[in-house]
């Protein structure tokens, strides 16, 4: 019973944090590119690091900046689905569902989630090393597909939450049936 | 192969309520509806020892196997 308390409360901490994530990811995306032009000369600093592939040698045009926006949305709109299916995992926890098949749909969410992720994160660094440096002199215009550390690290934990939804999917199985032992 | 649950047998002879059986064992009337209908897949040893505590029965006088292949 306290165990069930304790999960309820942190439950409905993170679904609290997860209400206030899915409309921060796009509005910090948002502004981030808006100020983009202020922000790029500290990037790649100690103080502000920040995962780009290339940093830009002179302010990106507003076209230049939207299109960054719609890139970095690729990898964002996974993010926010992985969070969405976060926030419901919480909010089942929190009514005291744990096994039950929307929480097994939740974890089989966030493993795609995280190894789509990866790719919609290649693909948008990819699309993004054009974009940040499409205004380049000749010469100087870059197109890199890279794939780090990472990457390999999101890809192995997509799995890893995948393989726990199907073993969350036998512990279903087993708490139906032993809702019909009386 | 059938078991026949003869729950409700007992509660007559013994002139008990479902109610009062169900109150004892701790559980929902309902539930003790699903195990006189037969509708469960299992009883548990904790739930027959308290339902023949209670009626003063042998599980024998609850439970009974007919085959049905005969």
């Amino acid at each position: 019973m306290e165990n069930t308390r304790r999960i309820q409360v942190i439950s409905r901490l993170g679904r609290l944090i997860c209400t206030v994530l899915v409309f921060l990811v796009p509005v910090i995306s948002a502004f981030f590119w808006v100020y983009f032009n202020n922000l790029y000369p500290y990037m790649n600093t100690e103080m502000f690091k920040v995962s780009l592939p290339h940093v830009p040698i002179h302010d990106l045009s507003d076209m230049a900046r939207f299109m960054g926006f719609i890139v970095s949305l690729l990898p964002n709109a996974v993010i926010i689905y992985g969070i969405v299916k976060l926030r419901r995992l919480f909010s089942l926890y929190e009514k005291g569902m744990i096994f039950s098949k929307d929480n097994v749909g939740c974890f089989r969410g966030m493993g795609w989630a995280l190894i789509v992720l990866v790719v919609a994160g290649t693909v948008s660094s990819t699309l993004l090393s054009v974009v940040l440096t499409f205004a380049n002199p000749p010469g100087q215009r870059m197109f890199t597909v890279g794939i780090g550390s990472g990457d390999f690290t999101t890809l192995v934990l997509g799995l890893a939450v995948l393989l726990v939804s199907w073993a969350m999917d036998e512990g279903r199985r087993i708490a139906e049936e032993q809702e019909q032992f009386i | 192969m059938t078991i026949i649950i003869n729950l409700d047998v007992m509660l007559a002879r013994r002139k008990v309520k479902s109610k009062d059986l169900a109150e004892f064992v701790g559980i929902t009337e309902q539930n003790l509806s699903l195990i006189k209908t037969g509708k469960v897949k299992g009883l548990r040893l904790s739930t027959m020892d308290s339902i023949c505590k209670f009626l003063g029965c042998q599980p024998g006088d609850i439970l009974e196997y007919r085959n049905s292949d005969v």
